[in-house]
């Protein structure tokens, strides 16, 4: 069983190839399991269609979430994390092209715990990366599995 | 002796010449001769001269004699030579055998009833002329909703003349037929209960034009008793071009408002799909150097280096175009900014990334305006940033933030003493992606200062530069 799963939510390939070579850079060597759009990533979390059949026990460390994606867009799949007890606690980067005030806002008001722009230049954004996977991979203690927290 | 002592009337008798026999107390009163002065003179020493002269008094004899009395109104003139209106009239006494005897003589002073009359007839006449060239058509009506009053820009405006339409009934008149019950309920509601909820103020409705055209219209109608009967006026507006000019206001306010929305999303999009691909440019490239380096020759790798450049540099002009047109849609706030202090923030965090550099900054203390923090913000940052970077080049430099006087209005500089720029080019400083230096000889993307001009802009003020090649620059605005 593998619990440090990293889960990217990213619709555009480059961007995916891009992420795990940003993380194999920093040495980052956690499974990543990538969704490219937000109902692929819900049926990942919450076990459903494709991923009907995956170990219960296991969800990711960190979510990886991009904002503009196919179907779901990732707000929405955030809100519908946060409105489960099974991922209300789930530690959700957005990783986003977008600065715009409104997604950033709208990002934290949903439960986000970080937001990150990705930057249009590689070194900077291996760096970013870097950091994130220092944070979330190795600093964060995350929290305790999902029904545990209540009572 | 009661004819004696009546005081309010002249009451004189004369002989049938005319001369004056007797005379009473309202005589010397209102003429103001005595008993003594008048007696036995001819009664014509009343009239103006040239009522003498044109025969008036024989003639008024003469009717007296012929109808047995005249009565007459007109000026009359006092022992003093001072005029007074009159009503006289004057009465032929007969004996039995049918001879005048006398003329009876009764006078009355009604000249501060004639000038009470006049008055009051020119006040009527002041009202009549003042709801005449009033700019608003006045409309009255009766109890029975007939058209009593309509001056002449009900004509105007309704293309009824007043002789037309006194006395047509309001309702068929200006009155659209889908309207017209409620008129008349309304009024007979008003003479009933006395209540009137349109009435005495400004309200809203459709008329209709003799043509048939309805057309909107404002006005205020109010209940006047006259007698004991009311009277209804109105005076009415005709507000076609106010309400065109609202709809018109109200289709740009709409199509400002979508064409805002497009920007806005035109925008969101810039900001999420321009730049992924120049991160695949930026990446790939990279990816290319590192695991083929062996592969490309020094020439191979200095054009990826460029590639990469150059996406990077595309990617600095998208943020500053969304920063341009953020500072264009960003809701305005007001509030007191100390920009003083922002000039310090600024100015520490310029020295804290570029700890190498040698500049001084001379920041005068205390200056505040009234103006969104954040957008000021943004303005000095870009000018003290452009001060900061065109300095570059030189060992030492000194950066001024301060005010100073324009026109008599207070305005805001930052001066350096760098680069500068050749005044010939001030024009173009402004405007987006202009630039006065070649990209390797300082680096930027031109859309600074078309922010600040837009920011100033939306502050209601003004800005504008001064320079000279290598004597440095300032900028000036005001707010």
């Amino acid at each position: 069983m593998n619990d440090n799963t990293i889960l990217l939510v990213e619709d555009n390939p480059d961007d995916v190839t891009l992420t795990l070579r940003a993380l194999k850079k920093n040495n980052i060597g956690n499974e990543v399991v990538v969704a490219r759009d937000g109902v692929e990533a819900l049926e990942y979390l919450f076990r459903t269609g494709r991923y009907s059949e995956r170990d219960p026990s296991e969800l990711p460390q960190v979510t990886l979430l991009d904002l503009k994606l196919p179907k779901l867009d990732g707000l929405e799949v955030l809100r519908r994390l946060r409105a489960d007890d099974r991922t209300r606690l789930l530690p959700v980067v957005i990783l986003t092209s977008s600065d715009e005030e409104r997604d950033i806002a709208s990002g934290y008001g949903l439960g986000a715990n970080s937001y990150v722009r990705k930057p249009v230049d590689f070194a900077a954004f291996t760096k970013a990366v870097n950091r994130l996977g220092l944070y979330w991979l190795v600093m964060n203690q995350s929290p305790p599995p999902s029904g545990s927290a209540d009572p | 002796m009661l004819v004696e002592s009546v005081k309010d009337y002249a009451i004189l008798m004369l002989d049938p010449e005319g001369r004056v026999v007797s005379w009473n107390a309202g005589a010397e009163r209102i003429k103001g001769y005595s008993a003594e002065e008048i007696l036995g003179r001819h009664f014509s020493c009343f009239y103006p001269a040239k009522d003498v002269e044109a025969g008036v008094p024989a003639r008024v004899l003469g009717t007296a004699m012929a109808q047995g009395r005249s009565e007459d109104e007109g000026w009359r003139v006092r022992k003093d030579g001072s005029h007074f209106w009159a009503n006289v009239l004057v009465t032929a006494l007969r004996d039995d055998a049918g001879t005048i005897v006398a003329f009876e003589k009764v006078t009355r002073d009604l000249t501060e009833q004639r000038r009470a009359a006049e008055v009051l007839r020119a006040g009527e006449e002041y009202a009549r002329r003042i709801v005449d060239v009033a700019y608003d058509a006045f409309v009255a009506i009766n109890e029975e909703g007939v058209i009593t009053g309509w001056n002449r820009h009900a004509e105007d405006m309704f293309g009824w003349s007043r002789e037309e339409v006194i006395g047509r009934v309001l309702a068929e008149t200006i009155i659209p037929t889908p309207l017209r019950d409620a008129h008349r309920r309304g009024l007979a509601r008003f003479l009933e209960t006395g209540e009137g909820p349109v009435l005495n103020r400004v309200v809203e409705l459709t008329a209709v034009r003799r043509s048939g055209v309805e057309f909107p219209v404002e006005l205020t109608i109010s209940p006047l008793t006259v007698g004991r009967k009311y009277v209804f006026t109105a005076f009415v507006r005709d507000i076609t071009q106010r309400k065109e000019a609202e709809e018109k206001l109200r289709r740009y306010t709409a199509d400002l408002e979508a064409a805002n929305a497009e920007l806005d999303a035109f925008a969101y999009s810039v900001s999420h799909d321009l730049r992924a691909p120049l991160r695949s440019i930026d990446g790939f490239s990279q990816a290319l150097l590192e695991d083929y380096a062996g592969q490309l020759d020094a020439a191979g790798q200095q054009y990826l280096q460029r590639v990469r450049a150059s996406s990077q540099h595309m990617a600095m002009l998208i943020d500053d175009l969304l920063q341009l047109s953020r500072v264009t849609r960003a809701e305005m706030s007001r509030e007191r900014v100390n920009l003083s202090d922002l000039a310090h923030s600024i100015a520490a965090d310029l020295q804290r990334n570029d700890p190498e550099r040698h500049v001084e900054f001379v920041i005068t203390s205390g200056v505040e305006i009234d103006g969104d923090s954040r957008l000021l913000h943004l303005v000095l940052e870009n000018l003290l940033g452009n001060a900061w970077k065109y300095t570059a080049k030189h060992p030492r430099a000194r950066i001024e933030f301060g005010i100073t006087q324009h026109e008599a209005r207070p305005a805001y500089y930052v001066r350096d003493d760098g680069a500068g720029f050749d005044m010939a080019y001030a024009d173009k400083l402004f405007g987006a992606f202009q630039r006065l230096h070649a990209p390797g000889e300082f680096e930027g993307t031109g859309v600074g200062l078309a922010t600040v001009r837009r920011i100033i802009g939306r502050h209601g003020g003004r800005v504008w530069g001064e320079g000279a090649v290598e004597q440095g620059a300032t900028f000036y605005f005001t707010v």
